[in-house]
């Protein structure tokens, strides 16, 4: 960009982002992998280092953004990520009051060439296709419509209207139709064949462009004066090859970024394997009934449980619950610390005092309790679970087990 | 008498037709020519320092990208 800079001379310029920047491979239950989110991190600070001026949140980007849109973690991360301050979306919302919803426009006051005229205000206007879930604590409203509000209240206060849409070809055309105001629309997401490149169309007043796909060219719309303090606009799109020297600053953050995405995975592998290992050689010690380590509370594990509840052991045996731990296992690369909430036995106590469950699985006292107590000298009233419902539902989640109905379920474990 | 009229009348409407053709010829190849020139695209033929272009007097400029899906080579 600072070849660009330079070539421009005094022109102002500025530089912004249609959307969906960010990667959002997800796990198993839909959420966003560690690896991801340390890749992510790096865009958000490689964003405030190339300057980016607008960013649109797509539906896409929502995901890695709605945790830094909470009202704690903004006020914490906004004044070390300005970049945090420059989001834009008309068509997201806030649906929780700790939540904060990305502004519905920017305006941009470029600096007159002519000392004689004004400045001119750009305003620019995020949209994004919706989808049918919204992070938790968000929500989408219809884009056109969106859109249609927001350029009347930009248009009062803008010279210039422009609309960065994450949307598809016919849905920006749509909303040029539909939607009086805008200037320009700087449309992505819009390769209904995978063609990388879309040319440009006039819709109604809207000149609309497309962001070409993975950003392979760079957009460069250009602005004139003309008669009666109207502008036109040009667009070029230009090649982005290696013939185009590395910014030292910028390739420097892009190994960064893949070696502490790298780095990430390497570690989250490495924990799990350290945890399976140390809970199979605590299931082992266990098979005797001692209790695992000197931690308080004391996990006994099932074998013990069973020196006295014999047919509820080997009814559990015969549980998925009895097995839950090896799809982390096979997942190694999504593993993260969360997942031992519901895949293993005691990651409510551990998570306390910043360590991991003691047992694989999800055993007797994931429900029951720690029965290291109630082993050493057994009494009624250990293990009452007085709300099964929501104890379920804790880990049987829309997210994790969306067909969970309750009852079918407890005829399979009844004990 | 009444035959001239008519063909006053034809004369007349066939050279308003006529006006009005080359009128919106005019205009639709100027539409045409004004969208020709609203895109460029600039290839890899081009050095690298002509693809940065010049300042044509442009008011400002928007620069744009997207859809980078987590990637940050463009940054590079």
């Amino acid at each position: 960009m600072k070849l660009f800079k330079e070539k421009l001379g005094d022109v102002p310029s500025v530089l912004v982002d249609s959307g969906y920047t960010m990667a959002d491979e997800r796990g198993s239950h839909g959420e966003m992998r560690p690896d991801v989110v340390v890749k992510n991190d790096w865009v958000l600070k490689a964003h405030d280092q190339s300057s980016v001026d607008v960013v649109n949140v797509s539906s896409h980007d929502l995901k890695y953004y709605s945790r830094l849109l909470t009202k704690a973690e903004y006020n914490k991360q906004a004044s070390s990520q300005p970049v945090l301050k420059r989001l834009v979306s008309a068509n997201i919302l806030s649906d929780a009051p700790d939540r904060i919803a990305p502004q519905p426009f920017f305006i941009r006051e470029m600096p007159s060439r002519n000392t004689q005229s004004k400045p001119v205000r750009v305003a620019f206007i995020g949209l994004t296709e919706t989808v049918p879930a919204a992070p938790r604590g968000f929500k989408f409203i219809d884009t056109v419509e969106a859109a249609r509000r927001a350029a009347a209240e930009a248009r009062k206060q803008a010279d210039v209207v422009i609309a960065l849409a994450h949307v598809k070809t016919e849905e920006a055309a749509r909303i040029a139709r539909e939607a009086p105001g805008i200037d320009v629309i700087i449309a992505g997401n819009s390769q209904p064949n995978d063609a990388f490149f879309t040319p440009p169309m006039n819709v109604s007043d809207t000149f609309i462009v497309f962001t070409p796909y993975e950003s392979r060219m760079l957009g460069e719309l250009r602005f004139y004066r003309e008669e009666q303090g109207k502008f036109s606009a040009r667009v070029r799109f230009v090649t982005l090859d290696e013939k185009f020297a590395d910014d030292p600053a910028a390739a420097q953050t892009v190994v960064a970024a893949r070696e502490a995405g790298d780095k990430s995975i390497a570690d989250t592998k490495a924990m799990l394997d350290d945890w399976l290992s140390k809970t199979r050689a605590a299931d082992a010690a266990n098979s005797g009934g001692n209790s695992t380590g000197e931690s308080s509370p004391a996990y006994v594990s099932s074998i013990a449980c069973a020196q006295c509840h014999m047919a509820q052991y080997i009814q559990w045996t015969n549980s998925a619950h009895a097995h839950a731990s090896k799809p982390i296992a096979l997942r190694r690369f999504e593993f993260e610390i969360s997942c031992l909430n519901c895949h293993a036995t005691g990651q409510q106590h551990a998570n306390g005092q910043g360590g991991l469950a003691q047992l694989q699985n999800v055993q007797c006292e994931q429900c029951h309790g720690p029965g290291g107590d109630h082993a050493r000298k057994p009494a009624k009233g250990y293990g009452r679970i007085a709300n099964p419902q929501a104890l379920c539902a804790s880990c049987h989640t829309a997210d994790t087990d969306a067909d969970f109905n309750l009852q079918t379920a407890w005829a399979k474990i009844k004990h | 008498m009444n035959n001239y009229k008519i063909i006053k009348s034809v004369k007349l409407a066939a050279v308003l037709l006529i006006v009005a053709f080359a009128f919106w010829q005019k205009t639709s190849s100027a539409a045409q020519e004004q969208q020709a020139r609203r895109l460029e695209i600039v290839g890899m033929d081009i050095p690298v320092a002509e693809r940065a272009g010049t300042d044509d007097g442009a008011a400002f400029v928007v620069h744009f990208i997207g859809d980078t899906h987590g990637g940050l080579e463009p940054c590079g």
